[in-house]
């Protein structure tokens, strides 16, 4: 008679023969308790470009995406979209970083004021937010003006972090630049979108698991301060590293940070109530995959795979099974736009009723 | 000068009609100033062709075409200029404000959503795209042409609501009020950056308002407006001057 283990007794998603071999790409990795999306929760969402997936597909299928930055109405939606409008709950760009993610909460209650806030842009006397610094294409007009935007900015970002139920975070990278003199994160290297790289005042920072940890600790605690009931989901981005600082190979590099990020995950969900982890990258960089859901640069995920992710997300945490559905978007009208546009051609022809000229 | 005058446009020209007609009553001797509504319906359409490749439609190219082989005129174009009343008239319901590139405009309303210049320049240029192709329409009809810059806006919101129209009332300026001040002079002044950026594509000619129209802040002052956004005979007669003197 065999001896009784561990092992004799597990669930089919235990064992690597009945929850992969044979399974095709399309793997569903999720297993254990998960957190539950109603229709009414404000999921908001943060990260690398990845999670501009999330909030695409999350809109588009129905449920309470919470943007408390949205563009003017009078904006013309490309012109919108440029700006950074609509990526994510508020117009904050990619943030790669646990540290910035940080730091971006400290900014927003004025716990933390960078001394390197402002950067010139490449054209002369435009100027450049550091801490986003491709949000505004060709940078800001002027100082008043960036620092006009960027107080709006981080009271909306306020409002995020105190209105949410939900908050999605796809950690991005490991890698990133900060400030010598105070630490402060950039989301870019100086020099790459605005500023000028000096050796003296910008290091580089390759962070560990422990500093992850710690960082996104210090997250959920200031989180919970100003919204107890938030809930996190985190994710990794399965997206390669562009380029690495780090001396090593950047395939190397690549498989370094993302380890770390996903430990940090882990530990993060481990040790907090409310705070999940949703195996997306196992998804698409997951031997079962084989690469299938990347693009050919091997590093962008196509639409497949987002959709695939998208649609494992919902099936656990909304009950909806298949392909995401779609809800078309309601058509977003301004009634300024709309009667201005209108105006014009009745004043146009109300002049006509002027004085009449002679032949 | 010893040109006759001819302006091409909308409802600007509204203006320079009753200062010509005020000339020509006065002086019949005087070299005439001339208009082209080009809205008027036995010009429609008005224009044929999409984008860049759109060009007034027969009746209007021949009717300018007309005046100028009869006449040789300076041709000047009022086109255009409504977009930033359409805009920056009706105070928004979610207002909104910008600060001036370039020049000490006024500063931001605190209570106002702020704007990058850039992003109402976008919001701009999307509601003149039929001004632009207007301008490269007079420009392939006329050659050579003076832009005439849009009236200022007024500085007084009592004045304001008195004149403003019934399509205004009709957008609820009763109660959603008048755009500030600082922000109906500052749409005012990218929207003339804009039609100057569009006339340097062009090289059309830009002609500042009348400085004597103005205040000292750059409003337009009352006795030259006709309605909420429009000048009156006094300001057309300002701008016939302008352009006899240019």
């Amino acid at each position: 008679m065999p001896h009784s283990h561990p092992y004799r007794d597990l669930p089919d998603q235990a064992y690597w023969r009945r929850a992969v071999m044979g399974r095709g790409a399309a793997i569903d990795p999720l297993a254990g308790d998960f957190l539950r999306l109603g229709r009414d929760d404000k999921v908001a969402t943060a990260g690398s470009c990845f999670a501009q997936h999330i909030a695409r597909h999350l809109k588009r299928s129905g449920f309470n995406f919470l943007v408390t930055e949205p563009a003017h109405p009078i904006l013309p939606a490309a012109a919108a979209e440029r700006h950074g409008y609509g990526q994510f709950s508020a117009r904050y760009g990619n943030i790669y970083t646990a540290r910035q993610l940080l730091q971006l909460f400290d900014r927003a209650y004025g716990a933390f004021a960078p001394a390197e806030d402002i950067w010139p842009a490449s054209d002369a006397g435009r100027v450049v937010d550091p801490f986003r610094p491709t949000i505004e294409p060709g940078g800001f007009a002027s100082e008043a003006e960036l620092r006009a935007d960027r107080a709006h900015h981080l009271a909306r970002v306020r409002a995020m972090f105190e209105t949410l139920d939900i908050f999605v975070f796809t950690l991005g990278l490991t890698e990133g630049w900060e400030s010598a003199v105070d630490g402060a994160v950039f989301p870019l290297c100086p020099g790459v979108s605005g500023g000028r790289f000096d050796p003296d005042r910008h290091r580089f920072h390759n962070f560990r698991t422990a500093e992850v940890t710690a960082d996104l600790t210090g997250f959920i605690a200031r989180l919970r301060g100003v919204n107890p009931a938030a809930r996190i989901i985190l994710t990794v981005s399965p997206v390669p590293l562009a380029a690495t600082a780090s001396g090593r190979h950047v395939l190397a590099a690549t498989t370094y940070s993302k380890s770390v990020l996903r430990a940090a995950a882990q530990e993060l969900a481990e040790d907090h109530e409310g705070v999940f982890y949703f195996p997306s990258y196992e998804m698409i960089m997951g031997a079962p995959a084989a690469a299938r859901f990347f693009a050919e640069d091997l590093r962008n995920v196509t639409e497949e795979g987002v959709a695939h992710v998208m649609s494992v997300f919902l099936r656990h945490a909304a009950g909806i099974e298949g392909p995401t559905p779609t809800v078309p978007p309601a058509a977003e009208r301004d009634a300024t736009i709309d009667a201005a546009r209108e105006w014009v051609e009745v004043m146009c022809d109300e002049a006509m009723l002027d004085v009449q000229e002679e032949g | 000068m010893s040109r006759s005058i001819l302006v091409i446009g909308q409802s600007h020209i509204a203006a320079i009609r009753a200062a010509a007609k005020t000339r020509r009553e006065t002086d019949p001797d005087r070299l005439r100033t001339r208009t082209i509504h080009t809205l008027e319906p036995c010009y429609a359409p008005e224009l044929e062709g999409e984008g860049d490749a759109a060009a007034f439609a027969p009746p209007l190219a021949e009717a300018i075409r007309d005046q100028i082989a009869r006449h040789d005129p300076l041709v000047a174009s009022a086109s255009g200029g409504n977009v930033h009343n359409g805009l920056g008239l009706v105070r928004h319901p979610r207002p909104f404000d910008f600060l001036l590139s370039g020049e000490q405009g006024p500063p931001l309303d605190p209570q106002a959503e702020p704007l990058s210049e850039a992003l109402v320049r976008a919001a701009l240029e999307q509601g003149m795209e039929r001004d632009r192709r207007r301008l490269r329409a007079i420009g392939r009809s006329a050659g050579a042409f003076v832009q005439l810059e849009s009236p200022p806006p007024l500085a007084d919101d009592v004045l304001i609501a008195e004149r403003a129209d019934a399509y205004f009332h009709g957008r609820g300026i009763a109660h959603l009020g008048i755009a500030p001040r600082g922000l109906r002079y500052k749409i005012w002044r990218l929207h003339s950056r804009i039609v100057a950026d569009y006339c340097a594509e062009l090289g059309a000619r830009f002609l500042p308002v009348p400085r004597e129209t103005q205040d000292q802040d750059g409003f337009l002052l009352p006795h030259f407006a006709g309605d909420a956004t429009h000048g009156n005979r006094a300001y057309g007669e300002a701008v016939i001057r302008a352009l006899e003197a240019s």
